[in-house]
């Protein structure tokens, strides 16, 4: 067995609901961000997405932080913001470096998710969406599992009772 | 007998059979009483973010299902759903579980896997590394320290990560990909590994490109665990992306038949014949 030691692993001990909601709790961190955040853009300059791309390395930060904040806030954003929000793979590295109580990556999503319309504003642009996403779950279970395993670990009990409004 | 846990699979790592029944092997043999869920009564709806309607309906139903499971831990293969979990879902929704990583499980019990992983697997491998998709489980070092108990094996210092925490958000940008993949080959090459090791099954999926076109092996972790445990499983996803526009005489007409050969030709080969990397480019 390894000698090495490793920082001891965290389980989440997840807590009670803060909202009720996911449409709730994406509204909910769109305030709280527009709230705190000073647009130091350090989470920017840190990205690996950002510095990774010509374009945006090469863009104003400050400019790139305040397109994500118009979009928060409703509007159009800067050509730059609007890149970086798309281009988010949520390295997370932003996190560690941004000096307010607020997550920049759940900034980028929750600016992302404004964009594509899906909080009461105009979309900016639209995400490619497969249709066949769980088509192909269920393909490929009926390719690598059993029916017995199918019906055993992916038929929850609750899909057999009449759904929950 | 440890806590009896929940473990959660999410849903695209059915395509990847021989991970999933390795892994169940694993914990049945470290004594853990794992009650497996998984497919889109379990999707945690984190890739919905275009269709916010959804994604509150799949974390709605996620979180009953998973409490309707009756544990007090659940177990994550998948990063993007324990990230959505922790993120999201048990943010919005009450959950009355706690939730770790299959990675932390493996390497609490790291003690009693060292004793199962008992055959030589004679192999210099390189991990392929992300960002940690949480900054509090410092998942890779995990996974290295899990690697080094395999008897035989040698995990090369490496030093490249990838962008991202997963390469399914890569792979719909395909010059990051390719500049990532570039990287990723040179450096195996330079450090002589003998394969490229993949953590998580949205890695596994793009880079067994690199297999099939010969310039790289890829295994994921737990298949090299299994196999020092004396359990060797093939991996079939590797064979239907070596075959490509092949996979279908290869799946043979019953297995054809059971997929839906429009849903075959539309949506898997397709992804079979995607490649992540051309060299030359
Ligand atoms: S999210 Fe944090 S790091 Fe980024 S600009 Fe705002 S305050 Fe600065």
């Amino acid at each position: 067995m390894s000698e090495r030691s490793s920082t001891a692993p965290v389980r989440s001990t997840l807590g009670p609901p803060e909202v009720e909601g996911v449409k709730a709790l994406f509204q909910r961190e769109r305030e709280r961000i527009l709230a705190y955040c000073t647009q130091c853009a350090r989470c920017f300059q840190v990205c690996p997405m950002a510095q990774g791309d010509p374009a945006l390395a090469a863009a104003d930060p400050q400019r790139a932080v305040r397109g994500v904040i118009e979009i928060l806030r409703g509007q159009d954003g800067t050509p730059e913001g609007l890149a970086w929000v798309q281009r988010c793979a949520r390295s997370g590295v932003c996190e560690a470096n941004c000096p307010e109580p607020i997550s920049p990556k759940m900034m980028l999503r929750v600016a992302a998710i404004v964009a594509l319309g899906q909080l009461g504003d105009p979309p900016r642009y639209a995400a490619r969406q497969d249709p066949d996403l769980f088509n192909k779950v269920h393909a490929f279970a009926r390719l690598t599992l059993t029916p017995e395993e199918i019906e055993r670990w992916t038929v929850a009990p609750a899909a057999r009772e009449p759904r929950e409004s | 007998m440890s806590e009896p846990v929940t473990f959660w699979l999410g849903c695209n790592v059915l395509r990847h059979g021989d991970v999933v029944h390795a892994c169940v092997d694993i914990l049945r043999a470290l004594e853990i009483d794992a009650k497996v869920v998984g497919g889109p009564d379990y999707c945690c709806g984190n890739v919905k973010d275009a269709n916010l309607t959804a994604e509150a309906g799949m974390a709605r139903r996620t979180a009953h299902n998973l409490r309707a499971a009756g544990r007090g831990q659940v177990v994550a293969w998948c990063p993007s759903c324990h990230a959505q979990m922790n993120d999201v879902i048990s943010r919005s929704h009450s959950t009355g579980f706690a939730l770790a990583h299959l990675v932390e499980l493996l390497w609490e019990h790291r003690g009693r896997l060292a004793n199962l992983l008992v055959r030589e697997v004679p192999l210099r491998v390189m991990l392929h590394e992300h960002y940690d998709f949480d900054s509090e489980i410092p998942l890779h070092a995990m996974v290295r320290e899990i690697l080094a108990l395999v008897p035989g094996l040698t995990v090369l210092p490496g030093g490249y990560r990838a962008p991202g925490y997963m390469c399914a958000t890569l792979a719909t940008m395909p010059a990051v990909m390719q500049a990532m993949c570039g990287r990723t080959v040179a450096q195996a090459r330079d450090q002589g590994a003998g394969a490229l090791v993949t953590v998580y099954h949205q890695c596994h999926r793009e880079l067994l490109g690199l297999d099939a076109d010969g310039h790289l092996p890829v295994r994921n972790y737990v298949l090299l665990l299994a196999r020092s445990m004396g359990i060797e499983y093939a991996d079939e996803y590797l064979s239907w992306k070596t075959a490509a526009g092949g996979a279908k005489a290869l799946l043979g007409p019953q297995r054809v038949a059971a997929v839906g050969e429009a849903l075959l030709e539309r949506a898997l080969l397709p992804e079979f014949a995607r490649r992540p990397w051309k060299p030359d480019r």
